[in-house]
Parts: C-alpha cells; sequence; structure tokens
C-alpha cells in the first residue's frame, strides 16, 4: 500500500502554513470516521505526512529568520 | 443824645426887642462857650469817613451819614498830636483810618471863628465799632454769596495736575509781588506768568482788582489765577471783603489762589478762593508744590511703569524657560514611554520562537494522530487486508465463494490464496 501513495504525496503544494494546517485537519476528521477505505486511509496518511513535513519545514525557516532578526537588534 | 439848647442868658441884653446884638467875634465866643457847656465831656459821633486829607502832621476830613432826612456830615480835625496818641491803638487793632470806614470817633466840638465853620476835634476812636461793622459788611456780602450759590462755586473748580500758567493780580511795585515772584524763580520750574498791576488799596482798588481778575479768568492760556498783596492794616485788607472782588473770585472759571499778607484776618476774597494762602511767598510756593507733586507723580508713575515692564519681562521670562522645562520634561517622559514600548516590542519579538514553539507541539500531536491511522502501523500489529484478483477490498464473506482466488496483504508483503470454503 505505501508503495502506492506516490501519486497524493504530489498533491497541489500548499499556498502556507495555515493553509497546509487546515488540509491537515480536513484530513485528519475524514480519517477518524469509521468507514474509511483503507486504500483512501493509505493515501490520506501519505498526504498528511507530506503536509506535516511541510508545515516542520515553513516553522523551522520562520525561526531561523527570527533568530536572525533578533540577534540584529542587539542587546537593546 | 437830645440837640443842645443855647443858653444866652449871660449875653448882653441891649439890643432890639430884647435880643442882643453881638459882634461876630463875640457870636463865635458864645457859639463856643455854649458848646463847652453842652458837651462838657466831648462827644462820640458815628459816621463814615469821607474826604480823608493829610496836611503836614493834621488830618482833615469830613464824617458822614445817610439818614432818613437826607446827608449829614460834620468836619472833622485830627491833629497831630491826637494822632499820636490813637497810633498805638489803632496799630493794636490793625485799623487804618481812610475813606469808606465807618467810625465812631470821640471828640470835643469846636467853631473855629477865622471860618466859621463848626468842627469836631477828634481825640479818640471806638476800634471795635468799626471792626465790628466791617465784620458786619463782610457778613452780609458772605451771606449774598452764598444765597447766590457763588460761595464753594471756585473751590469746586478743578485744578490743573501742572498749574503752570499763572494769571497774577497783584501791585508790581510792592514787596508782595516780589516775594512771589522770588519763589517761583526759586523753584527752576517752568511758569509762564500772566501778571496785571493793579493798585491794591484806595479808591480805585475795587475796581481794578475785579477788572483783573475777571480779565484773567477768562484768558484760556491759564490754568489758575493768583491773588496777592502785601501786609496792611485790616481795613485795607477790606477791599478784598469787597463783594465786587469776591463775585469776580468766586465765578471765575479758573481756580483762585489767593495770598493777601495777612496772617489772622481771612477776607472775603479768601472765603471764596479755590485756595487761600497767608503771603504771598505761600501762594507761590502752594503752586509749587503742585507742579512738583504733579512731576513727583509723573515720575512715580513711569518709574512704576518701568517697574511693571521688568517684572512682566521676567514674568514672561519665566514662563518661557517655565514652558520650556515642561517641554523637556515631557519630551524625556514622551521618549521614555517610547522606548519603554520598545522595549516591550523588542521582549514580545524575543517571545516569538516561543510561539513557534506551540505551532511544534501541534504539529506534533497532529503527526501523532496521523500515524495512529497509518495501516501499515495496524498490520504491523497482525491485521491483514484481503482484496480480489481486481483489487476491491473484502469487507464481507459474502463476496467470496469457495474457489474463488484471494490475495492477502500483510505489513512485510503479499500472499496469495484460493477460498475452500465460506462460512457466513
Amino acid at each position: 500500500m505505501s508503495n502506492d501513495a506516490q501519486p497524493t504525496v504530489n498533491g497541489p503544494t500548499p499556498g502556507g502554513y495555515a493553509e497546509a494546517l487546515g488540509e491537515l485537519e480536513q484530513i485528519l476528521t475524514a480519517l477518524e470516521r469509521s468507514d474509511v477505505d483503507v486504500d483512501v486511509l493509505a493515501d490520506k496518511v501519505q498526504r498528511a505526512t507530506v503536509l506535516i513535513a511541510f508545515c516542520r519545514d515553513r516553522i523551522g525557516r520562520a525561526r531561523l529568520q527570527i533568530e536572525q532578526v533578533v540577534a540584529e537588534l542587539g542587546d537593546g | 443824645m437830645s440837640q443842645p439848647s443855647f443858653d444866652f442868658a449871660d449875653v448882653d441884653n441891649g439890643g432890639d426887642g430884647g435880643i442882643p446884638t453881638l459882634g461876630v467875634g463875640e457870636l463865635a465866643e458864645a457859639i463856643n462857650g455854649a458848646l463847652r457847656r453842652s458837651f462838657a465831656d466831648g462827644v462820640w459821633v458815628r459816621g463814615e469817613i469821607q474826604g480823608w486829607s493829610e496836611r503836614g502832621p493834621h488830618v482833615y476830613f469830613r464824617l458822614a451819614e445817610e439818614t432818613a432826612d437826607g446827608k449829614a456830615s460834620v468836619n472833622v480835625q485830627f491833629f497831630a498830636p491826637s494822632r499820636a496818641r490813637l497810633k498805638p491803638l489803632l496799630m493794636k487793632h490793625r485799623l487804618r483810618l481812610a475813606d469808606g470806614l465807618k467810625v465812631r470817633i470821640f471828640g470835643h466840638l469846636d467853631f473855629f471863628a477865622p471860618s466859621g465853620q463848626l468842627g469836631l476835634k477828634m481825640s479818640g476812636i471806638d476800634p471795635r465799632f468799626t471792626l465790628g461793622e466791617l465784620a458786619l459788611q463782610r457778613d452780609d456780602v458772605v451771606r449774598r454769596l452764598v444765597a447766590a450759590g457763588l460761595y464753594d462755586r471756585n473751590r469746586q473748580r478743578p485744578l490743573a495736575v501742572a498749574p503752570l500758567n499763572v494769571g497774577v493780580v497783584t501791585s508790581l511795585a510792592s514787596a508782595a509781588w516780589a516775594d512771589f515772584l522770588h519763589e517761583i524763580e526759586r523753584s527752576g520750574l517752568g511758569f509762564a506768568l500772566k501778571v496785571i498791576d493793579v493798585r491794591v488799596q484806595g479808591e480805585r482798588a475795587v475796581a481794578e482788582v475785579t477788572a483783573a481778575v475777571r480779565a484773567l479768568a477768562g484768558d484760556p492760556h491759564l490754568d489758575v489765577v493768583a491773588l496777592v498783596r502785601g501786609g496792611g492794616g485790616r481795613t485795607e485788607l477790606a477791599t478784598f471783603d469787597h463783594e465786587a472782588i469776591a463775585t469776580a473770585i468766586a465765578s471765575s472759571p479758573l481756580p483762585v489762589f489767593t495770598g493777601l499778607g495777612h496772617e489772622i484776618d481771612r477776607a472775603v476774597a479768601d472765603e471764596v478762593a479755590h485756595t487761600a494762602l497767608k503771603t504771598p511767598t505761600a501762594c507761590a510756593a502752594a503752586l509749587v508744590e503742585a507742579v512738583q507733586s504733579f512731576r513727583a507723580a509723573t515720575e512715580q508713575a513711569w518709574a512704576a511703569i518701568a517697574q511693571r515692564g521688568a517684572s512682566q519681562l521676567a514674568a514672561a521670562a519665566s514662563d518661557v524657560s517655565a514652558t520650556a522645562q515642561g517641554l523637556r520634561h515631557r519630551v524625556l517622559a514622551a521618549v521614555e514611554r517610547a522606548d519603554h514600548r520598545l522595549g516591550a516590542a523588542n521582549a514580545a519579538l524575543r517571545r516569538a520562537p516561543r510561539m513557534l514553539d506551540v505551532e511544534v507541539r501541534h504539529l506534533d500531536a497532529v503527526a501523532e494522530r496521523v500515524r495512529l491511522l497509518d495501516p501499515a502501523v495496524t498490520m504491523a500489529r497482525g491485521w491483514s487486508i484481503t482484496r480480489t484478483p481486481d483489487g476491491r477490498t473484502v469487507r464481507s464473506v459474502a463476496q467470496l465463494a469457495a474457489g474463488d482466488r484471494i490475495i492477502t496483504t500483510f505489513a512485510d508483503g503479499t500472499a496469495g490464496s484460493r477460498v475452500e470454503e465460506t462460512t457466513p
């Protein structure tokens, strides 16, 4: 199953962190229903994994930027 | 006093019808004898002095009276010895005998044979009578001035703030004028004097003084009129009791100052004047003082203005510096507040990474939920998925029959098998 996840991994790149998080929430809501098809389930999990990585990446970048800006402010 | 009757009993009775004939000398003698008998102790007579005439040390005048029957007069001889004797008495009462003066005099009647004239040889005088008469006349004048509303009028005239233009009524030949002028010049102030020379005693004094006061009072260039005169007798001062002069002073539109040179008496002119001084010098001094006090007031006012100006400048300067100080404080406070806000912003900024941590935790939770849903996780625990060869997931035994081929997916691979039997 996990091998078939590749196409869904290539879903549209989210517009930003908030959009990605929104999609993640939708996926979670959908997956937590009992009648989810196993195949769909695997695809959704793959997509969710991609979105989570996206979000982590965004947070990491933001942290880096903030740290740079604060460092530039000096100790004032 | 009753008219004396002549008694000719001692005259020789040798004439017609028993009436004696006398020689003129005898008649004169008889008259004098009769007069001496009738007025043995002399006689007091009252009347007004007229035709005052000094001849050498002697004086001759008429004592006159207006009566209901017309005018009555008697000639009076006031000889040197009597004058000398009465001089201290007259001086004591500051009386100087002159025309127009009402007097009560004592004397002896004498018929002067060479001129055939009856006369009174004056040897005494009652000064109190004259003074009383003067006072009465004076009171009458004052009463009339009060009734005419003139008594206080000149006093109510405002005096110019700096009475420098002075009209002076005086006798230029007098010490009074010299004193007045000296005092004015001594002040060194810019007085401008306009002087009218008048007689201050004698018959024409009243008319001249009145005319002079009127003329100066109407001069639009003057601030004040001064009427000055040297010292003199009470009777001369009577000139200034005269109603005409008093009226001229009282009705003058300019304030009138008097300096009539008398320490004790006040003339009616003084009563109605704006300001009455005792001497010409005092009169000038009063004018000088008025100008000086104006000058002092002016200087004081300037000083006050200067002081006020300086204090207002100081106040303004202090306002400016207070404003500047206030501004400085406010600016400093504003800067401090801005600095504080900046600090707060800075602190908030430094808290930003922590906000990211919140996101990270949230994302971790989401990831955990996703992981739990992953079928791979479930299959790792021993669960498997059964599909038909065409890939459909087998959810019910009813989809299968004996002999059907099925593919089972495990966590780590697949196995193909065939169904032998089904049990619902």
